[in-house]
């Protein structure tokens, strides 16, 4: 599940994905960021995120990060000179050699390379969410591993890729800065070409060896048709001779360049530009992403708990001590909440002067501890199921009896008796035997 | 703005209420849990919180230890009184600050939230003390939900406890067992929260399909986990030169160093998934398991545990790297590149293009060797790793019983698919430490693996 939310950055995903590279090779003490992003945020990709804001800052991830942005203004400054470098490529191919110029030929050799070029990122772009970056990503990434890139970008580079790539943005971007590069590129060929074609004298002409005049007049007007309806000058002289014809066609040359060539690209440019800005809105993290599961689950660990209601148990009287006169020689024997099917053994029951089972209500428990209290036997042997959990019922009844002594007997599995002695000692009945065997009960009691 | 459902959880002492929190917020610290009596003597809360806005907050309580005395101090009902103000009166009485001060909390945790998880031990018989237990919790005016527990255990009595349950109107009741949860018991649990609290039902059912979505998501998260750690190993590969080899010191070191290296990889996956499923790594029942604590390694590379993987596989075609072990068993679990990968070389060609097999070449030209992992030790991880991740999805955080693999362990043959899937990293040892599109592609190839082993 990934997941949206508006306050996502580039920047929070960056150094959420650079902490993680960083994670896999060198564990961080993080329990001071754990315990600042559970107080930071509620819902879960921000606390991760400002998990790893933190973290960033400590081991310098953040300064990397920052680095690398600055890196892009001279990154900024070599794309600016190759602007320039291929607007004069261009340029040149646009005026050839010498001062005579196909201008149909000149024209073709534009429009054709950067259609070409077009259709190539298309097609990327239709596959680029499974791609990757494609060759120009691979060579980029290459470059940013190599001894070559400083370390601050090999430790970032991968992170910032991959964020790229699972937002699908790394097409659009690369797309946009090639759309942009040569939006400017076009149009700074056109204006190179109108400024040679003011202060030099070009001969511009149509040329064919196969295809009749009239055919080529009749592609330049095809050609003038998207210029003119974007309100360029696109004049298509009538025939050769026309004493105009190759101002018109220097014209139409550069109203061309900037109909084909400029003008897909800005457009595409923009379209590029208004993917990466919806998208931009739109960040997720991939809260599934085994890592974040990690860190989520210590996460949740670690949210508070909260007392609400404590202990004040006023402190225990002291107990006073059974006296007074015993029956002598009396064995009592009470069941007490044994489940139906286990039954008193047989030789205590024959010993014992009287015996109860009590797993009724209040009426019954008071009735035995009134005939204890009116003819206190010299012992009480109370036989409790074992697996049974002991409870402050029990301790009640047991502080209410009346008797010489008291001893519990377990009746079920005996491995029990331990929880039972740990339980008596806990309330201060360490005077309380525990037995688990009727031969044994019958021998004390005997 | 989120909507938080206060949810009592109360029951006599012992009976697993501090368990049942446990599991349901995946909280392994939470509380304290033992088999001693009255071991939480406070209400706490503790938070379940989900991405929409939907807080579960529950109140862990004490037990009610005298229900018997509790229903004699609260009296009969009088004419002039609802059963909850019956409750009020008890509470404002001496009684309730000094015999009845454990179970007033309760009470008063009661009459304060939106509904009780009654939690029973079925195993208790079922007596008068239980009786008036349920006579109380029922007149609290909330709805109480019952929840049997330990109800897989032999000597429970589940159905003299539903019929009890059942005489104080108590009909809506769920299987849940804290310690290990049945699959799906949590969904039961909450679908019966729905029909309790109708007024919640759309929180309810929110918080229960977040519960089912993250549990889903660990589930995945596991598997990738798996299946990366999996694809570094099978990816992981040195080369080495044959005079090293000659040297047996120099090559023991190696080996040794590889091993090792095998080892922390390993270690780190367990700990992944520990940390994933939200179990300590400290825990001293998982400690218990020879994965943490360093015995592994000698159960790992030992040659009795891989002669015994490769007689299950069989003598398929695809388990050629056996050889490795047979022709040199003091590289138990480690295959020589002549030896053991050729198969994997001609096949990653196939498959990856021939830049492998280029290099497979030249190294053989310039008399060095490579070191990678046997396809034995690699199903045995895979096993280990597969049974772990399954074994702490179905485990609840209340359990200290020590984790069994042996128990419901894939048997090795079935486990032959992921090999296939492993196969394309033998050809790119970078796959070892870095990620690629054709690594995450491969990583694909063998979740679908993974998946399809169930």
């Amino acid at each position: 599940m990934a997941s949206g939310n508006d306050g996502l950055t580039l920047q929070d995903l960056l150094l959420t994905e650079a902490v993680k590279d960083f994670e896999t090779h060198t564990p961080l003490r993080d329990d001071d960021a754990l315990i600042e992003a559970l107080s930071a945020a509620a819902d879960r990709s921000s606390r991760l995120v400002a998990r790893a804001r933190r973290l960033a800052a400590d081991t310098g991830l953040a300064a990397d990060a920052a680095r690398l942005r600055d890196g892009m203004v001279t990154l900024g400054i070599v794309v600016a000179g190759g602007v320039f470098l291929l607007a004069g490529l261009v340029t040149l191919a646009l005026l050839g050699e010498g001062r005579r110029i196909n201008a149909v030929a000149a024209m073709a050799l534009l429009v054709a390379p950067n259609l070409l070029g077009i259709l190539a990122w298309l097609a990327y772009a239709a596959l680029g969410a499974r791609a990757g970056a494609g060759l120009a990503g691979r060579a980029v990434a290459a470059l940013a591993r190599s001894r070559w890139a400083g370390a601050h970008v090999r430790r970032i580079w991968p992170a910032a890729a991959r964020v790229l790539d699972a937002q699908g943005l790394t097409a659009w971007a690369l797309g946009g800065l090639n759309h942009l590069v040569w939006t400017l590129v076009y149009t700074l060929a056109a204006f190179a070409v109108a400024a040679v074609f003011s202060f030099s004298r070009y001969q511009l002409a149509w040329e064919t060896t196969i295809l009749s005049p009239q055919a080529l007049q009749e592609i330049a007007r095809v050609i003038a048709w998207l210029p003119r309806h974007i309100g360029l000058p696109a004049p298509v002289p009538e025939t050769l001779d026309d004493p105009q014809a190759s101002q018109m066609l220097g014209v139409w040359l550069i109203a061309g360049t900037l109909a084909y060539g400029a003008l897909p690209r800005v457009l595409l440019a923009l379209l590029c530009g208004a993917v990466l800005a919806a998208r931009r809105r739109r960040l997720t993290l991939d809260i599934d992403d085994p890592y974040h599961r990690r860190v989520l689950a210590r996460l949740e660990a670690l949210a508070p708990t909260r007392v609400i209601d404590d202990e004040h148990a006023a402190p225990a009287s002291p107990r006073e001590r059974a006296e007074g006169r015993f029956e002598a020689g009396t064995l009592a024997l009470v069941g007490f909440e044994l489940p139906p099917e286990v039954a008193l053994p047989a030789a205590l029951l024959a010993r014992a002067a009287w015996s109860e089972r009590l797993d009724g209500g209040i009426a019954e428990r008071q009735a035995v501890l009134r005939r204890l209290a009116e003819h206190p036997p010299a012992r009480l042997l109370l036989a409790c199921h074992a697996p049974s959990t002991p409870d402050r019922g029990t301790l009640r009844f047991l502080e209410s009896a009346r008797a010489g002594g008291i001893a519990l007997l377990l009746l079920g599995d005996g491995a029990h008796a331990a929880r039972w002695r740990d339980w008596l000692d806990a309330a201060g009945r360490a005077d309380i035997a525990v037995l688990t065997d009727a031969d044994e009960a019958l021998a004390a009691h005997g | 703005m989120a909507e938080t459902i206060t949810i009592a959880v109360v029951g006599h002492t012992n009976a697993g209420k501090t368990s049942l929190l446990r599991t349901l917020t995946r909280r392994r610290d939470f509380g304290e849990v033992s088999a001693r009596p009255g071991t939480t003597r406070h209400v706490e809360a503790v938070e379940l919180s989900c991405d929409d806005g939907v807080v579960l907050r529950f109140l862990d309580t004490p037990g009610l230890e005298d229900p018997i005395g509790l229903l004699d101090a609260l009296g009969p009902l009088r004419a002039d009184m609802t059963p909850p103000q019956r409750i009020r009166a008890l509470l404002a009485t001496r009684a309730a600050q000094a015999e009845f001060e454990q179970e007033s909390k309760v009470l008063r945790a009661l009459l304060d939230v939106d509904a009780a998880l009654f939690v029973v031990d079925s195993r208790e018989p079922v007596v008068a003390k239980f009786r008036c237990e349920a006579e109380i919790l029922a007149s609290c005016g909330k709805p109480v939900l019952p929840v049997l527990n330990f109800v897989r255990d032999p000597s429970s009595r589940e159905t003299a406890w539903r019929t009890l349950l059942g005489d104080f109107a108590l009909h809506a009741q769920v299987r849940f067992d804290a310690v290990a949860p049945f699959d799906g018991g949590e969904a039961q649990l909450y679908a019966a929260l729905q029909a309790l609290l109708p007024q919640r039902q759309a929180a309810l059912r929110t918080m229960a399909a977040f519960v089912e979505r993250e549990r889903a998501a660990r589930g995945e998260a596991g598997l990738r986990t798996v299946a990366q750690a999996l694809l570094a190993l099978a990816a992981l590969r040195i080369t080495v030169s044959r005079e090293e080899l000659a040297d047996a010191r120099r090559k023991a070191a190696i080996v040794e160093a590889f091993r090792a290296d095998v080892l922390q990889r390993a270690r780190r996956a367990v700990h992944e998934l520990l940390d994933l499923h939200a179990f300590a790594r400290d825990d001293a029942e998982l400690a218990m398991l020879p994965w943490l604590d360093g015995r592994w390694a000698a159960d790992l590379f030992h040659p009795e545990t891989l002669r015994d993987a490769g007689v299950r596989l069989g003598k398929g075609a695809a388990i050629g790297a056996g050889v490795g072990l047979a022709a040199d068993v003091a590289l138990a679990g480690l295959s020589l590149g002549a030896a053991a990968a050729l198969g994997a070389t001609v096949g990653g060609a196939i498959s990856q293009g021939f830049g492998p097999l280029g290099r497979r070449l030249a190294d053989a030209v310039q008399g060095r060797e490579s070191l990678s992992l046997e396809d034995t030790v690699l199903l045995v991880v895979a096993q280990r790793l597969i049974g772990l991740h399954l074994a702490l999805q179905a485990r609840g955080h209340a359990a200290d019983d020590r984790i069994d693999l042996e128990r419901g362990a894939l048997p090795m043959d079935a486990l032959q698919p992921l090999l296939r899937a492993l196969q394309p990293a033998r050809a790119h040892p970078r796959w070892a430490d870095e990620d690629s599109p054709r690594r995450e592609a491969a990583q694909r190839e063998l979740l679908a693996a993974l998946r399809a082993l169930g």
